[in-house]
């Protein structure tokens, strides 16, 4: 799609503005806030249905119909009108979009079809190129470099997604410990009522099945948590007992029995004593301390990690995968640090289970007493419940809580076997058996295998739920794992294929220098690792030890190639808004024979606010005259006011028509003025240099004339060492004509007769005045290729001028002589 | 273009076409899972961790 014209009504800065591009390349050049980006923002919402420029980060609260319009107009007021040239259309096709209806393009229905895949594209937003940063992704970090690309290929999303997915994955982490935890404690619940320190499968059988031969079932072979009563029935001699099982619960007395015996009182001293040693080791050593406190750290630090590699404490952004690395080699450091805290947890982990166990049995013991109500004893087992609870928090992190100011060796021996709770125990069960005589042993058998379903059921719902999170865990991976590989796949094959063409349009910017010039482009986890060759030494990050003006260029050429291959050929145009300027002056010459040689079939729209680049641009023949549009005074009731930079002599002509040659005299004045200052510029002209930089028309006019003459001679005498009798023969005859024009325009005469000096122009009659115009107008074709338009430059091998030449190679002097 | 004169499909959409494809090769994801997750994707809602989490949770335990 290519812009023939172009109509804009009240749009952003932009009062009113018609512009006739005609399909070619064209500029829009003027200072800051002079409105050249309200035309970059109308052919977006044209193409688009939205202004990029109100979208996107710290936009909030500005709406397309409210900023959309000019200040002082309504959204129905402002539209965008274009008539434009498409693939496959022979006639134009019209198009007109309103900010009032932003969704709705109005065109031709029957060319909607053809319309759509362009406006996919054109959705996407690849076609415009409005940041003015640039190089960010060319010096940036891999990973803010891969933020900036992808939004540049409108996939910013890309990051969002992966940051979802890594919350899903660190939820399902957490879920999978919490139900570990749960686990657990149904398994701690099981072992009180088997009696037992450890969750022994076959042990839990041997126990159901002898309950369920006491009342005359059949043996499992297997836990079956539902059927633990299948085939049996309660004896109904038994049916009509008590409620509290005094058999059943005397086994959670035994458990608490168990554990003030002296055999445990001896194990617990044992392990809290080894405990305490432990904790005092590495307390006392400083490095051990801090190395154990850095393990934990790193374990923390590694578990938060994501693959941004951006550090998950203080968030300083780090090379994808470099933080993990340096984490992994400090934690194998801290190893002996680790052996030490493996030696905790495993004792600590005794101590626990103790204390677990004992709340379990004294949770069924409270009960029973609150059913039987048998209220003195419950203060002092809650008590004890509730210390035994406070220590499994304090043991289940020993080297920050372990052991507190309430936790001597005393102490804990008295948590472990409160004073006189071997008398209290038996005091309650033998309370509990005056009121409760005996039971039999078929309801003893029954109660049991009631409280072993109701555990086993608990701890298949605590299993189910953790196999439930293991799934969930599995599917959060594999989701993550997934997109990752996928986005490294597409973004892969995209990066392998503009990795080859801006390479080749690197080398075409920086010529010989860089030939050898190879870039490679590869996702690099979250981000993008960038690395080019530096003259055969090697491949770098761009940063590292190119020049800002190489960098800059990069930043182009990545871009160009980026566009060439997302716009997929159904959108022509690209528009560059403010951004080559980051591309240092030496360089910009070549960037526009880039965008000439290597984008022939674009149409580019080129914003400035530098008049230098813009006369370069029209000097290389990128755009013509015609396509230079100046935006100056831009005041809010009538936007810029708008020069359109048609042909310089046709507006000569004009004020020469209405015979006002003042007027005529100055725009020849400034506009020879500023063409041979190029002319100097590209032919090497020798000029006066002044600090101030007040060269006039005086000092280039006869420096690029002189410089021509000097050219023509040279290469004249090559055509001749060469024996190129045509080309001789062609030199002969410009040079036949140089003469005469240079006479007709009294240039070479300034120096000695003020009279024709320009400085008089002002003052001449329009008689008199028409010839000079004349002559200055066949002055300036002498330098100018008919064919392309462009201004002859001196190409050079090295240091060595060796021709002059146009861009389209229509003019090619040689001027090597032959060596003879 | 493509070879076959086609628009190429966003980049974005290629990466989350893929992706399901991927996960669609594992034994972890049904088709109503695929499907909701597709849904998803085309609601724009990925970004969203908290209805991805609803959406892996359902039919736990029933890994075809």
């Amino acid at each position: 799609m290519r812009i023939l014209e172009l109509e804009i009504q009240n749009v952003r800065g932009i009062r009113s503005l018609r512009l006739s591009p005609n399909g070619q390349n064209f500029a829009i050049w003027g200072p800051n806030g002079s409105g050249k980006s309200a035309v970059v923002d109308a052919i977006d919402f044209l193409l688009t249905g939205r202004i990029s420029r109100l979208t996107g980060k710290g936009t909030g609260g500005i709406t397309l119909k409210r900023y959309g319009p000019h200040i002082d107009y309504s959204p129905e007021e402002a539209y965008v009108y274009a008539r434009v040239e498409m693939p496959g259309i022979d006639q134009p096709v019209e198009l007109r979009r309103c900010i009032a209806e932003p969704d709705n393009l109005q065109c031709d229905e029957a060319i909607k079809p053809v319309l759509a895949p362009i406006l996919e594209v054109a959705k996407r937003g690849q076609h415009v190129l409005s940041r003015r940063e640039i190089l960010r992704y060319i010096a940036a970090e891999s990973s803010s470099r891969a933020q900036e690309i992808q939004e540049l290929l409108n996939i910013s999303d890309i990051e969002t997604i992966r940051k979802s997915f890594v919350r899903v994955c660190t939820a399902a982490d957490r879920e999978v410990e919490a139900q570990n935890k749960i686990v657990e404690t149904a398994k701690g619940a099981v072992n009180a009522t088997v009696q037992s320190d450890l969750f022994d499968e076959s042990l839990t059988l041997g126990i159901i099945n002898r309950n369920r031969e006491i009342l005359g079932g059949k043996p499992f072979y297997s836990l079956k948590t539902a059927e633990l009563k299948n085939g049996i029935t309660l004896p109904k001699s038994a049916s009509g007992e008590q409620s509290i099982n005094v058999t059943v619960l005397e086994r959670d007395i035994q458990n608490l029995t168990k554990l003030i015996s002296d055999e445990h009182k001896s194990s617990v001293s044992a392990f809290d004593g080894k405990l305490r040693l432990l904790l005092k080791t590495i307390r006392s050593d400083p490095k051990l301390l801090r190395a154990l406190s850095r393990l934990q750290l790193l374990q923390l630090g590694i578990s938060l990690m994501d693959e941004t590699g951006v550090c998950p404490l203080c968030e300083t952004d780090w090379p994808p995968g470099k933080l993990l690395t340096q984490l992994n080699d400090r934690l194998s450091a801290a190893e002996v640090a680790l052996e030490n805290q493996n030696k905790i947890e495993g004792v600590s982990r005794f101590l626990k289970g103790y204390a677990e166990t004992s709340i379990a049995s004294l949770d069924k013991i409270i009960a029973s007493l609150q059913s039987a109500v048998l209220n003195d004893y419950l203060p002092h087992l809650e008590a004890w419940r509730n210390e035994l609870l406070e220590f499994t928090v304090a043991i289940s992190d020993p080297l920050n809580k372990y052991p507190a100011s309430q936790y001597s060796e005393s102490q804990v021996a008295i948590l472990f076997s409160p004073s006189g709770i071997g008398e209290l125990l038996e005091n309650v069960l033998s309370k509990l058996k005056a009121k409760y005589p005996e039971t039999s042993p078929e309801l003893t058998a029954w109660t049991t295998l009631t409280r072993l379903e109701e555990n086993l059921k608990g701890l298949e719902v605590a299993m189910d739920a953790h196999s439930a999170a293991l799934t969930f865990q599995s599917r959060a991976h594999a989701l993550m794992q997934s997109f990752l590989a996928s986005r490294d796949q597409v973004l892969g094959k995209l990066y392998d294929a503009i990795s080859t063409r801006f390479s080749e349009l690197y080398k075409a910017l920086h010529g010989p220098d860089e030939e050898g010039f190879i870039a490679d482009i590869q996702p690099d986890g979250a981000g993008l690792a960038f690395e080019v060759d530096f003259y055969g030494r090697g491949k770098h990050p761009p940063l590292a030890l190119h020049s800002e003006g190489h960098q800059d260029s990069m930043g182009v050429c990545l871009y160009l190639a980026l566009s060439e291959r997302l716009t997929q050929g159904l959108i022509n145009i690209t528009i560059l808004d403010d951004v080559i300027m980051s591309v240092d002056a030496s360089h910009r010459r070549k960037v526009c024979s880039i965008l000439s040689k290597y984008f022939p079939d674009k149409q580019f729209l080129i914003t400035t606010h530098d008049k230098t680049w813009s006369n370069q641009l029209k000097s290389e023949g990128v755009i013509r005259s015609s396509g230079m549009i100046e935006f100056y005074n831009w005041n809010i009731e009538t936007g810029p006011h708008v020069n359109y930079e048609v042909d310089i002599w046709d507006r000569i002509g004009k004020y020469l028509e209405a015979n006002d040659v003042p007027s005529a005299a100055a725009l020849l004045r400034r506009g020879l003025e500023e063409f041979f200052a190029y002319v100097c510029d590209t032919l090497e002209a020798d000029v006066r240099y002044q600090l101030d930089g007040s060269n006039d028309l005086g000092d280039f006019l006869p420096a690029a004339m002189g410089k021509y003459r000097s050219l023509l001679k040279k290469a004249k005498k090559s055509a001749q060492s060469w024996t190129d009798t045509k080309l001789f023969e062609q030199l002969n005859e410009i040079d036949s004509t140089v003469s005469p024009i240079y006479a007709r325009t009294y240039a070479e005469q300034w120096a000695v007769n003020a009279n024709v000096h320009f400085n008089n122009w002002a003052t001449f009659s329009r008689e008199d005045f028409t010839p000079v115009v004349e002559a200055f107008q066949d002055l300036q074709s002498l330098f100018i290729c008919q064919n392309c338009g462009t201004i002859f430059r001196i190409a050079k091998q090295g240091t060595t001028p060796v021709s002059v030449r146009c861009n389209c190679g229509s003019v090619n002097w040689n001027l090597v002589t032959k060596a003879t | 273009m493509t070879d076959q004169g086609t628009i190429e499909e966003p980049l974005m959409d290629q990466i989350l076409s893929r992706t399901i494809e991927l996960l669609k090769s594992t034994n972890l994801f049904d088709e109503n899972l695929v499907e909701s997750l597709q849904r998803l994707a085309e609601e724009g809602k990925l970004s969203s961790h908290e209805d991805i989490i609803t959406i892996l949770k359902q039919g736990q335990g029933n890994i075809s």
